[in-house]
């Protein structure tokens, strides 16, 4: 105790004199610099975040009643994007890419997801139900379930990575949002939202993947678009997504366990976005002419990361190709 | 004349026992009366109840074990904040309030040896109510504790970083106690420790495009940030533990504001007019 009070007393004396508040401040200046260049909030999970493990624990009663505590404000605003979405009616929890991109009428349905309030016909509350049914939004599942676009959630995925920049989901599908929302600008909003998630989590492959994705979007509409655009046009756009599937594969190599990340939810999003750069990797060195490195990569993708059938379609073509211009 | 010219000299009174422990032991006996703090000890208590419950019940499941360890492990780290909190904000306004500070300064001890103190009782008390509640959680799911997957590592580095926290926590409201009221202390430094993170990522995303951001960041970087330091959740997750430098940087990161501030503390009640 007497060593401790030393240093109180030490740092105390310090105060009162300019050259000793000078020094507090020169030790003081090391918490900005500990504080940027450690980041233990910077992790992968690797507990209870597939959806299989999610299932498990909602037949847990107890845990499901305590799960509602455990969510943070990310969380939150993460639930809140769903109910947002579906007028207030509460679902149980199904977001994804897909289901956010909209009909054609501009809106998105769904049929068979339960409700979070039972049906009349799946409820044991009887009055209390019905009472809950009538005064909450509610509808019956068995209906399609009707809501707007995912681009009026996008103020919901802004807020929730400002809070919590290490959301990755919140980044992909917000970022997915702002490239299908259909204005002229889309895909660089979309490039400047990700390049943001990047900088704040440099290792995560799931992101580069998402920057791959912006330029195939690029390619697809300029062609769609743009009078008079050729193959020769789209060379810096395929080069730039090529850079990024590079250096997701490099990233997700560093952590994708053995056989891959396995489960539904989380991990499957995970060994998804390698997957498809291990793919674009191959296909956009076959863009750029470069098919003796793309046959080279795909026999190194096979050895290193496994097999799928997209993989072998391309090293039989390529093998073809590369025989047959040698 | 100055304030310190006026502080009575330590005189040898015999008694081995250091002025700050003295300090401290009075204001455990204050803590220990106070009933507000039953309050969670039951809520602690109420978690427990259900947690045995799920266990006599036979819900032994990997994910639901996970999540319960979680929420003890949560529960027991936040209520001990709490209570740190609470007491560290009121102790010398309170003191001051109801005028029992002047018996207390009177006495031949220094004013930091009563800062030192009250931050001891406030510490010591903070880390046992942790301690507690944490061994209560972990001896309710001791079969399963860690899981596969936990690292046992970990869980020690993140609860010696826990009582970091505890200890800046105590030393932020001791120090603010002396210039703000008590219910701003207490909502400033709450703030501080459940929501700080998201604030200031909020702050610094904000500012990031203005002229001004980068001079703001440095600045929202000099306010030191709990989340950096309750790390518990990131044992529950599963994740590795910290490698050794990282884990020193933290606890230098916890233990340097904390020095900094209680020896401000210090300096300020040294020359606080009561």
């Amino acid at each position: 105790m007497n060593r401790f009070s030393a240093l109180v007393s030490f740092f105390e004396s310090l105060f009162r004199t300019p050259l000793g508040i000078a020094v507090v401040l020169l030790i003081y200046m090391l918490v900005p610099v500990l504080g940027r260049h450690i980041d233990p909030g910077d992790y992968t999970p690797m507990l209870g975040y597939s959806s299989e493990a999610q299932s498990s624990r909602n037949t847990s009663a107890v845990a499901r009643l305590f799960g509602e505590f455990r969510t943070s404000m990310s969380d939150i605003m993460f639930l809140k994007t769903e109910r947002y979405l579906h007028s207030g009616v509460g679902y149980q929890p199904h977001i994804t890419e897909k289901d956010l991109t909209g009909d054609d009428d501009g809106t998105v349905s769904g049929r068979g997801t339960k409700t979070l309030i039972r049906t009349p016909s799946d409820d044991w509350r009887g009055f209390i139900g019905h009472l809950e049914r009538e005064i909450k939004p509610w509808s019956s599942p068995e209906f399609h379930m009707q809501h707007q676009k995912g681009v009026e959630l996008l103020p919901w995925f802004r807020l929730m990575t400002l809070v919590n920049p290490h959301r990755i989901r919140g980044y992909r599908i917000g970022a997915f949002l702002l490239m299908s929302s259909g204005e002229k600008d889309a895909t660089v909003k979309a490039r400047e939202f990700i390049e943001e998630g990047i900088k704040n989590n440099p290792k995560s492959h799931e992101l580069q993947f998402m920057m791959v994705r912006t330029y195939q979007q690029e390619i697809s509409q300029n062609r769609a678009d743009v009078e008079g655009w050729t193959d020769e046009d789209e060379v810096p756009l395929l080069k730039m997504a090529l850079v990024h599937a590079q250096k997701a594969i490099e990233l997700g190599a560093k952590v994708r366990p053995e056989a891959g990340w396995k489960g539904k939810g989380r991990p499957n999003e995970m060994e998804d976005s390698f997957a498809a750069c291990l793919h674009y990797e191959i296909f956009v060195l076959r863009r750029l002419g470069r098919d003796q490195e793309a046959l080279e990569k795909a026999i190194y993708s096979k050895r290193n990361f496994g097999t799928d059938p997209i993989i072998e379609s391309e090293i039989q073509e390529l093998r073809v190709k590369v025989g047959e211009a040698s | 004349m100055g304030t310190q010219a006026l502080q009575p000299r330590p005189v040898d009174i015999g008694d081995e026992t250091p002025a700050p422990a003295l300090v401290a032991r009075v204001v455990w006996l204050e803590i220990r009366r106070k009933e507000e703090y039953l309050a969670l000890f039951i809520l602690m208590g109420l978690y427990l109840m259900i947690a045995i419950g799920a266990r006599l019940v036979g819900d032994g499941r990997d994910e639901s074990v996970a999540l319960m360890l979680n929420m003890g492990l949560f529960l027991s780290s936040s209520l001990a904040a709490v209570l740190t909190l609470l007491t560290a904000s009121r102790l010398i306004p309170s003191e001051v309030e109801n005028r029992t500070l002047y018996p207390l300064l009177a006495k031949p001890v220094h004013r930091r040896e009563v800062i030192l103190g009250k931050f001891l009782a406030t510490l010591t008390a903070g880390v046992s109510a942790f301690a507690l509640f944490t061994l209560m959680t972990t001896l309710t799911w001791v079969q399963k504790f860690p899981i596969a997957g936990q690292d046992l590592f970990m869980f020690i580095q993140a609860a010696i970083l826990q009582v970091i926290a505890l200890g800046l926590l105590a030393s932020v409201a001791l120090l603010l106690s002396l210039v703000l009221p008590k219910a701003v202390t207490i909502l400033t430094v709450g703030m501080l420790y459940f929501a700080g993170e998201p604030i200031l990522n909020v702050l610094r995303s904000v500012t990031r495009d203005w002229t001004v951001g980068p001079a703001v960041d440095n600045v929202l970087s000099l306010i030191p940030s709990f989340s950096n330091l309750t790390l518990l959740q990131r044992f529950t997750d599963g994740a590795p533990a910290l490698g050794f430098g990282e884990f020193l940087g933290l606890c230098l990161y916890g233990l340097i504001p904390m020095l900094v501030f209680l020896g401000l503390a210090s300096h300020l009640f040294e020359r606080k007019e009561i």
